[in-house]
């Protein structure tokens, strides 16, 4: 039996750690790819797509010799990349601390406040969570125009801050705390804003943490968006809109734009990661 | 000497027929003038400033016209000019001059104009001229057609040979040897601290390698006095003119395009074998030096502190660059970056103020230069390709070949209502030009112009309409393009109708294209311009080979093989199969798109699903594919001997490469559509397609906005004008025929009066020499003065009910909307050896996929 | 829990006014947009647009790829992280490499990833050089109609570790005495999957099905970048697609009845989930 048990503790590992292998292994070899020479790279690339049943694509794991070439032409030679990036970043943030602003405390009060509708209105916040960006996309594009926002950054901001995925998330989170957490503080004679701050969001930081982390994934690939809201005003967009176009003409530097674009979602990955797994292992469906 | 005035038969296409506005003050802010105008979109006669600086508080400009040569000297912006010559080019006193030893100061160099070259001006200043900006009439026969040569500045030959090439026979006809004097000559002023140079090269004929030499080059002054213009020797010493032409890699001659005076120094934008450079001249020590420019400069100026400031524009980003150059080591620094840039520009730059004007996308802009990201619009200006001369007022002077304008770059006068117009066609004038007139007649009206080429198709115009914006007013698009039609389909198109005048015009129109702009009885746009390109043939080429119209091919096959039997009965005539550089690399491909889009019509007419991929389409598609015509005679970029050249616009060969349908043609010869169809049986169809200016449903100035396209019907390019207007068909003449004509007749009479009275031997031989050289002349004349001569309205309205418009590209919806897999597949497909049926049926797939989504 | 409703107000005033500004709004303007016809003017049609939209053979064409792909997707994903977690909970290994790797492909862009795929998947890359290994004939991975495979793993490859630690969350509270007195009581593990750790899962399984099928309809972001607007393979013409196409038209009324039309059907799908899981649950909870 514990013979059995050791086998089987054995193959696990094994499989899992193919399976490891087999998730990290576009990432690294995305990473490996951005350190070859641009010609390199474009040899490689201009390879692709030739259906000749006799050869095989002449495919190596590693650059053949290191070089920084294609960060230099991302980071240095274009510097219309590193103003995407930058806005990348400058959206993912501000969404961020938008949204920090606005969903734990929506949540908060979809889940420890007990008036009629409130199941309704969080249907309803899990039905907007459904529905395919291009049901309000027409008719925001008219509401953001009537703001005088369209073709400026807040065009992507403000609607973002709103994200029903990140109430629900937050929510979920909340509603399974014990009340008797707020009724302690309640005796303590803290009101409701008090206790949500001081109390409430601390035993939330996992699903916060992962909240954030999986918004500053969504705002990092935001496309449509973009290019919906801010059609008149290129300057404004992010490295995400831009990215399909940067690897369309081959010019050998995809894998370092590729890897730029990847680096900051893996250290909010690395940063948050334990909180990411708490967070989600901590929410469910009530 | 009579005979002098042989090949100055020039004067019938550069008769003077100024459309000079001087003082159209009704602008849309106060103080800006158009001192100078002269139509672009059908110019007949010759007018050009060749520079424009500050003098004092005024300025001067040099302009030269068929007369001569001349610089106005403006006191002030708001005066009237004095008028200096130059040089003198008078054809009314050719009589009297032509015997008052004039002659004697030319320099006779033995050479003609070589063959096929463009035509010359002639530029020796400093006294009254004998001579004219003449056009050879062997270039003529020969060669493009003169007036595009004369109109075109680049075009102009300035190499010694040409320049000089219409003395020689004068002096040798009339039996006198001149001897030769190099005296330098000079074709290029500069404003240097308010004054005026010129820029004096002299030039020797060597006999041995039969080319001038420039043996040297030094600054010339010049100072006008009692009108004429007084040259005088300077201080400064001569300049290295051995370094310089090197730099410049000119080989016997020197003539500056592109230049600026800054300080002390010449600054020249040079196209060189390996990219752009700046040469710089100082001119008080005459050392000259050189840098590299970057790419795709499209505008300089000085900047302060021994710098440039350089605009270009990179077609890939669309994206406009301003850098500051340095001119010590060549280091660039980018001071500001523009996204959907401007394909030509203005520049300049005011010391005083540090201020940096630019005239990019149809407006003025103004900009501290430490801040030029941060430019401001002040005025609007039509021109897209301008010099900017601030004239320290707060106004700036905007030039460029036909115009002198004066603007305001105060932006809080502006004129209130503006009209956006986006157009883009990117060369054509039409929408520029109406600018000016509808300047004169709303002078509270601006209109904004931003031209742009766009073989894209990828105007935003469907983005403004989601966004309900109105802040484009009129769009210029193409009438096959996948953004108009979805306006079309859509209703998002002001109806044009309700301007009576545009409804007048567009009732004049020709049926089928009056079809393409109506839909439900609104007119939905007007048309601007003709687009694409497909090949021609040359039916006076055709017909000197003795072949009839009988024996023309009607239908696509009778067309390949009776192309493939002209080898044959081309041999031994002058005449080729087709002269085009590139005919055997690109035919093929415009045979498979025009045979595609006759298809794709016929189809489409019949309402029937269009599929590509049949027996018949096949079979052509193949046989245009496999047909070598290489081996016809046509040429390649891939031969050895191919030293790259030009396309034929004359009837030396049967075949032209590109001509525009419907119409062909507006100049003599060249090729004319023909109208193929697809089987016997079948109508023939000539796929038209236009550029057509449409209204923003929701534009606030859509009243104006129409009055601007109604003004704009009048300003088309002659060739729309004559291919939309059923009511255009006399064939025009140029505007100095009559005159030309009479002079030529008269001279004509003189010659054979001077042959009756002349003895026999040696001087009658010349005299009668003289008069077929007249009766000659006439001749060509009547041939080739045409504006829109009448073969070209004869062969349109044969082709009429051929005509179509073509109003859905969907080869370009395809080429649009393809993946990377997709190309992939395609350039598989389509490479070394074509699989038709698979790309044929790749394209059927796309195409049903298209049409099932439906609108 | 707070009962009085007047202190809830200042947490959900933010919120609510940006849902309704961005998001409850537009989706009752965007059914003004459904039912009118979509040119300058505007006029009312009626249900004409619903009718014309969803007898077109493209959207159906579309619709039916898209379900089908999310049909096969998130069933796809739902077992196979179920399946791993279940295993890896019982076995319990350290995994800490695993562990740390699984959730990020969750978090990376995946046009970036997209050029990887492309290389692997080439006719000529290693996935066609592995399966030639073992004798296989070369699949066209990128054309053909296998190319929804890649798209497939492509949104496995994404979504599977965020599924597995939401199962493995689950049945981590699950009490430990549960599996061994089942043990005891001599319960095979197929019989403890289902009988304990199954029904533990209902609710996390919700989830994992909420976020799978919404996922796989985000996925298509990627489907048409590999094939374009007017995809080689029919089969990888999806309602993205048909929406895109539509809206680069200026046909935004057919864009709008569409999404709505498939607004209804995810809706549809949502409540099944919902009124199968209440049905679960109790099912479940009575049978013990």
């Amino acid at each position: 039996m514990s013979n059995q048990k050791g086998f089987r503790i054995w193959l696990a590992r094994i499989v899992l750690t193919l399976f490891a292998v087999i998730i990290l292994l576009p990432m690294v070899q995305t990473f490996l790819y951005s350190f070859s020479s641009i010609p390199e790279m474009q040899g490689l690339m201009d390879t692709r797509g030739k259906r000749t049943e006799e050869t095989w694509m002449d495919l190596h794991l590693s650059p053949h010799k290191i070089s920084l070439g294609q960060y230099e032409q991302v980071l240095v030679k274009d510097e219309e990349i590193l103003r995407f990036f930058t806005n990348s970043v400058v959206y993912a943030v501000a969404i961020l601390l938008g949204q920090a602003f606005v969903v734990p405390a929506m949540a908060f009060g979809l889940s420890k406040f007990k008036f009629r509708g409130r199941e309704t209105l969080f249907f309803m916040i899990v039905m907007l969570m459904l529905l395919p960006f291009q049901v309000t996309m027409v008719p925001n594009v008219l509401t953001l125009r009537f703001m005088g926002l369209l073709d400026t950054a807040w065009a992507v901001i403000l609607p973002m801050l709103f994200a029903p995925f990140f109430i629900f998330l937050i929510r979920q989170f909340m509603i399974s705390l014990p009340d008797e957490l707020l009724e302690a503080s309640s005796i303590d004679g803290a009101g409701p804003f008090r206790s949500f701050l001081w109390i409430v969001l601390p035993v939330c930081r996992p699903v916060l943490g992962a909240a954030a982390a999986l918004s500053f994934a969504e705002s990092w690939n935001l496309v449509e968006q973009p290019l919906t809201y801010l059609s008149k005003s290129e300057t404004l967009m992010p490295l995400s809109t831009r990215f399909n176009q940067m690897m369309a003409g081959n010019q050998g530097y995809e894998f370092a734009g590729a890897a730029l674009y990847i680096l900051p979602a893996l250290l909010i990955y690395l940063f948050f990661q334990e909180d990411i797994l708490a967070g989600i292992q901590l929410t469910e469906m009530k | 000497m009579k005979h002098q005035i042989g090949k100055k038969l020039i004067l019938w296409l550069a008769a003077l027929m100024l459309l000079v506005t001087s003082c159209a003050t009704a602008f849309a802010s106060p103080g800006d003038r158009t001192l100078k105008h002269v139509s672009t979109v059908n110019y007949d006669a010759y007018d050009s400033n060749d520079l424009v600086f500050r003098s004092g508080d005024g300025f001067c400009v040099i302009t030269s016209n068929d007369t001569g040569r001349y610089l106005l000297k403006y006191a002030d912006t708001e005066s009237e000019p004095e008028k200096f010559v130059i040089e003198e080019y008078n054809r009314d006193s050719w009589d009297e001059e032509e015997e008052d030893g004039a002659a004697a100061e030319e320099q006779v160099t033995g050479e003609t104009a070589e063959a096929g070259e463009p035509d010359a001006e002639k530029a020796v200043d400093g006294k009254p001229e004998t001579a004219e900006p003449a056009v050879d009439t062997e270039a003529e026969s020969e060669g493009q057609p003169a007036v595009e040569g004369l109109l075109n500045w680049d075009d102009i030959d300035w190499s010694d040979e040409a320049l000089n090439s219409e003395d020689m026979p004068e002096g040798f006809m009339d039996g006198e040897m001149y001897e030769y004097v190099p005296e330098p000559y000079v074709n290029t002023w500069i404003g240097w601290n308010g004054e005026l140079y010129g820029i004096g090269v002299t030039e020797t004929w060597d006999d041995e390698i039969q080319q001038s030499h420039v043996e040297g080059i030094k600054l010339q002054r010049i100072r006008f006095e009692d009108g004429k213009v007084i040259k005088e020797d300077t201080e400064y010493p001569d300049w290295d003119h051995e370094i310089l032409l090197e730099a410049l890699e000119m080989d016997g001659y020197f003539y500056l395009n592109d230049y600026v005076v800054s300080g002390d120094l010449l600054m020249i934008l040079s196209w060189g074998m390996n990219g752009q450079k700046i040469v710089t001249v100082n001119l008080k020590t005459g050392s000259v030096s050189s840098i590299e420019a970057g790419e795709n400069t499209v505008a300089f100026t000085a900047g302060p502190d021994d710098t440039l400031i350089l605009a270009s524009y990179d077609w890939e980003t669309q994206k406009n660059t301003i850098v500051r150059k340095s001119l010590a080591d060549g280091k660039d620094e980018v001071i500001a970056e523009y996204e959907k840039g401007a394909q030509s520009m203005g520049l300049g730059y005011e010391k005083d103020t540090d201020t940096l004007y630019m005239v990019r996308n149809g407006e003025l802009w103004k900009a501290p230069l430490a801040d030029a990201a941060n430019a401001v619009a002040v005025n609007d200006c039509p021109l897209t390709d301008c010099s900017i001369v601030p004239m320290g007022d707060g106004f700036v002077l905007l030039w460029n070949r036909n115009n002198i304008l004066l603007r305001n770059t105060d932006p809080t006068v502006r004129g209130t209502i503006a009209l956006h117009v986006e157009d883009n066609t990117g060369y054509n004038e039409t929408m520029a030009e109406t600018v000016f007139t509808l300047s004169e007649k709303r002078g509270d009206l601006s209109v904004i112009v931003n031209q742009r080429y766009d073989w894209r198709d990828s105007s935003t115009v469907l983005q403004d309409m989601m966004n309900k914006d109105s802040g484009t007013d009129i769009y210029v698009l193409p009438y096959d393009g996948a953004n108009f039609n979805a306006l079309k389909n859509r209703g998002y198109l002001a109806d044009l109708g309700d301007n009576a005048e545009i409804a007048k015009y567009v009732d004049r129109m020709y049926p089928y294209i009056q079809d393409a702009l109506k839909v439900d009885g609104k007119i939905i746009a007007v048309p601007i311009g003709l687009n694409g390109y497909t090949f021609g043939i040359s039916y006076k080429a055709w017909k000197k080979i003795g072949g009839t119209e009988e024996e023309l091919p009607k239908t696509w096959d009778q067309f390949l093989d009776w192309m493939e039997k002209l080898p044959e009965r081309l041999e031994g005539t002058e005449i080729s199969i087709c002269n085009d550089t590139y005919a055997a690399d690109s035919l093929s491909g415009m045979f498979m798109e025009t045979v595609m889009h006759q298809h794709q019509m016929r189809m489409e007419s019949k309402g029937e699903e269009v599929v590509f991929n049949t027996p018949e389409m096949r079979k052509l598609i193949e046989r245009i594919y496999n047909m070598d015509l290489k081996s016809l005679g046509m040429k390649s970029w891939e031969d050895e001997d191919n030293t790259g050249g030009y396309i034929s616009y004359d009837d030396s060969a049967i075949i032209s490469s590109y001509t525009t349908p419907p119409m062909g043609e507006q100049y003599s010869g060249g090729g004319y559509p023909i109208a193929l169809s697809l089987a016997e049986d079948e109508e023939p169809i000539v796929p038209v397609q236009l550029y057509v200016a449409c209204v923003n449903p929701f534009s606030e100035h859509a009243k104006e906005a129409k009055e601007f396209l109604a003004l704009a019907m009048e300003n088309l390019q002659l060739i729309a004008e004559y291919t939309f207007f059923a009511d255009k068909t006399e064939p025009l003449r140029y505007s100095s025929y009559e005159e030309d004509r009479k002079r030529t007749e008269k001279y004509l009479e003189e010659a054979k009066k001077y042959r009756d009275e002349a003895e026999e031997g040696e001087d009658k031989i010349y005299a009668e020499d003289s008069v077929k050289m007249w009766e000659e002349q006439l001749e060509q004349m009547e041939d080739y003065s045409w504006q829109m001569n009448p073969e070209t309205i004869e062969r349109y309205q044969k082709i009429l009910p051929a005509c179509r418009v073509l109003d859905h590209d969907f080869m370009q919806e395809i080429q649009s909307t393809v993946s990377e897999q997709d190309e992939q597949l395609m350039k598989e497909y389509t490479g070394d050896n074509m699989d038709i049926e698979k790309i044929l049926s790749f394209y059927d797939q796309k195409i049903q996929m298209i049409r099932m989504e439906g609108k | 829990m707070y009962k009085k409703f007047r202190l809830a107000w200042p947490f959900l005033l933010p919120g609510l006014a940006g849902l309704l500004i961005f998001y409850g709004i537009p989706f009752v303007g965007g059914i003004w947009y459904s039912v009118t016809d979509g040119k300058v003017q505007n006029a009312f049609v009626g249900l004409e647009n619903y009718i014309s939209v969803w007898n077109n053979t493209m959207f159906q064409m579309g619709l039916k790829n898209t379900m089908e792909l999310s049909l096969i997707c998130a069933p796809l994903l739902f077992l196979l992280s179920f399946v791993l977690a279940a295993g890896l909970h019982r076995i319990r290994p350290a995994g800490g490499f695993f562990r740390s790797s699984v959730l990020l492909p969750y978090l990376m862009p995946s046009s970036a990833i997209l050029l990887i795929w492309l290389i692997w998947f080439d006719f000529r890359g290693p996935v066609n050089r592995l399966l030639a290994q073992f004798g296989a004939e070369r699949i066209d991975w990128l054309i053909g109609p296998e190319a929804r495979i890649p798209v497939i793993l492509l949104f496995l490859w994404k979504n599977l570790g965020f599924c597995v630690v939401i199962f493995m969350s689950a049945l981590q509270s699950i009490p430990e005495s549960l599996y061994e007195y089942a043990t005891l009581e001599g319960a095979s593990f197929m019989k403890q999957t289902f009988r304990i750790t199954l029904p533990l899962a209902v609710p996390s399984a919700f989830l994992v099905g909420i976020l799978s099928f919404v996922n796989a309809f985000r996925i298509f972001k990627e489907v048409y970048f590999i094939a374009g607007a007017y995809p080689n393979e029919p089969l990888l013409y999806t309602l993205q697609n048909y929406m895109s196409n539509m809206f680069n038209q200026l046909s935004y009324q057919n864009v709008t009845t569409a999404a709505y039309i498939f607004a209804v059907i995810v809706f549809v799908l949502f409540g099944v989930l919902f009124l199968s899981q209440r049905s679960a649950l109790k099912r479940l909870n009575g049978g013990d």
